[in-house]
């Protein structure tokens, strides 16, 4: 049973068992909360270490209305402050860049400061009285983990550390060497609904057979399986189950009614940009070149990903082949989800817009592996703040076509709250349970 | 109309004017959809081998679902068309597997 408002605005548990309360998508008091409690004390995934290269790159990561500064101070330390001055609260620096001459400079009176934060110049010191310390003029840190080459902030000085945070993710997901992973390509929409709304439709497959009914043709929808990973959750196979493919079991079709060929190019069709085009064209050759005896579409297509990962020189030794063709969607608490292949992966991170209950800043960040002789540039960050005006394919635009209903049914009075999926929609409900550990305590 | 691979036929009624799919399953056969009649699915597509000069033209509804055919490199050279909006006016031959009789 999850927490929800009283009358009086305090967090009290709902009376309605299983009911997700919608006051935590639609109400202001709701998004302070988290803003209060959620944000300033989870890790959350504020950047990859590759987007902050060199010593003096710099990314400021927007959590609501708190900016936080994340810089590499050497060449193997990457730190976090709180983007803000401690003379008159200038922040500090704004999107991404470098500090060229070694040094932070306040904007406005000059105050300078080195890269790890400790004061450098207080202008005309000698004019503040002599009980203001050092220590006080100095940027104020808050910490930094790294894993998998994504950088973590968390505010709270208290917190858990970021290895028990991320629970058995860490050990499950090293086939997959996230660290070894470089952007593709990185954008960012608007989306009109609550970061958690943005989040769900990635973190459930209940929706396919409604929204994206065209998929069924070549997913078996009912077939997923959720689970909590920790404060985490995954959905799909995650190495349990041999990478198949076939029609859902809605279509009522039988073995003998498709061919495997053309539901894979089909579905590497549909999903395009998620698969190299190397990939793709030779998925389509299958429907010239008749397969071997005893061989099937999906045995060929299995062959084909683990050469082509083999061919661009990345040691793969410690996988076996099995690993190699796992995929799974993770959910990293809070507010990032997606596929995950050995190789690539695209990663959906929902934040809130502002201080907005109603809107949300999504960005997807698709990675893969580059061959050990590639030196890879950080791609360009692109940023759509009207999601409509670009054509993200057909499975994107159903979803994000669907954000400004979700969010405008869920205001409505009518709405008494919502009735989750216990099995399809588990991720959600799960996701709700560990927010109240945070709201909370 | 004639349907491949099951053999199985469909007396098409022009006067009455259903969809494929529609009087398919009024004559007792399944045949596989999941949004049963919206055009959103595609589902319930099938390939045209012979008569297409007996299919009316896709309205609105088809035109939009068939793009979702015409980029596919599949498909290419085929012709495809969604039973659920097709009418038909004479003799056609159609592949879709799947359909067979409703149980």
């Amino acid at each position: 049973m999850v927490m929800t408002l009283s009358r009086e605005g305090d967090l009290v548990p709902t009376t309605q068992a299983n009911i997700i309360p919608k006051e935590r998508y639609v109400s202001q008091e709701f998004f302070d909360l988290e803003m209060e409690r959620l944000w300033p004390r989870v890790w959350q995934m504020a950047c990859r270490e590759e987007e902050v290269p060199r010593v003096g790159d710099y990314l400021e990561y927007i959590i609501g209305d708190q900016s936080i500064l994340v810089t590499r101070s050497d060449p193997d330390t990457i730190r976090a402050f709180y983007n803000t001055c401690p003379h008159k609260g200038t922040r500090l620096a704004a999107g991404v860049g470098n500090f060229a001459t070694g040094e932070i400079r306040c904007r406005f009176h000059a105050w300078r400061f080195e890269l790890d934060g400790t004061n450098k110049e207080v202008v005309d010191r000698f004019d503040f009285p002599e009980s203001m310390t050092d220590a006080e003029v100095c940027l104020n840190q808050i910490k930094v983990g790294r894993w998998g080459g994504f950088v973590f902030i968390n505010m709270d000085p208290d917190s858990e550390s970021l290895e028990s945070f991320l629970g058995p993710l860490p050990a499950l997901l090293a086939p997959y060497g996230f660290e070894k992973m470089r952007f593709r390509s990185y954008r960012s929409v608007i989306l009109p609904a609550n970061w958690k709304s943005a989040l769900d439709a990635f973190n459930e497959g209940y929706h396919v057979q409604g929204t994206h009914p065209q998929l069924l043709r070549w997913t078996d929808d009912t077939n997923l399986a959720y689970g909590a990973l920790g404060k985490h959750n995954h959905m799909g196979a995650l190495g349990h189950i041999k990478h198949e493919i076939r029609p859902s079991p809605r279509l009522g079709l039988g073995p003998g009614d498709y061919d495997e060929r053309e539901l894979l190019a089909v579905m590497i069709d549909e999903l395009g940009g998620l698969f190299p085009k190397e990939e793709r064209q030779k998925v389509l050759d299958f429907k010239e070149k008749p397969l071997p005896e005893g061989t099937t579409a999906m045995d060929a297509y299995n062959a084909l990903r683990v050469q082509m990962l083999r061919n661009k020189g990345i040691d793969l030794g410690h996988l076996s082949d099995e690993q190699l063709l796992m995929s799974d969607d993770v959910h990293f608490f809070p507010n990032v989800v997606g596929p995950i292949y050995p190789g690539s992966t695209t990663l959906f991170r929902t934040r809130p817009n502002g201080l907005d209950p109603h809107s949300a800043i999504k960005d997807l960040w698709t990675l893969e592996w580059v061959a050990p002789d590639e030196d890879r540039q950080m791609c360009e960050r692109k940023f759509y703040p009207d999601w409509a005006a670009k054509d993200w394919g057909l499975v994107t635009n159903q979803d994000y076509a669907n954000m400004a209903h979700v969010q405008a049914g869920m205001r409505s009075r009518g709405c008494s709250g919502l009735r989750l999926n216990p099995r399809q929609e588990h991720n959600v409900i799960h996701m709700h349970e560990v927010i109240d550990e945070y709201l909370c305590s | 109309m004639h349907i491949e691979p099951s053999g199985l036929n469909v007396d098409v009624d022009v006067e009455e004017g259903r969809s494929v799919m529609a009087e398919a399953e009024r004559q007792g056969l399944f045949w596989p959809t999941v949004c049963h009649g919206l055009a959103e699915c595609h589902t319930c597509f099938f390939e045209v081998i012979e008569g297409e000069e007996n299919l009316l033209p896709p309205n609105a509804l088809e035109a939009t679902a068939l793009k979702d055919f015409s980029g596919r490199s599949w498909y290419e050279g085929k012709v495809i068309r969604l039973a659920c909006q097709t009418r038909v006016r004479g003799d056609v031959t159609v592949r879709k597997p799947g359909v067979r009789p409703a149980s």
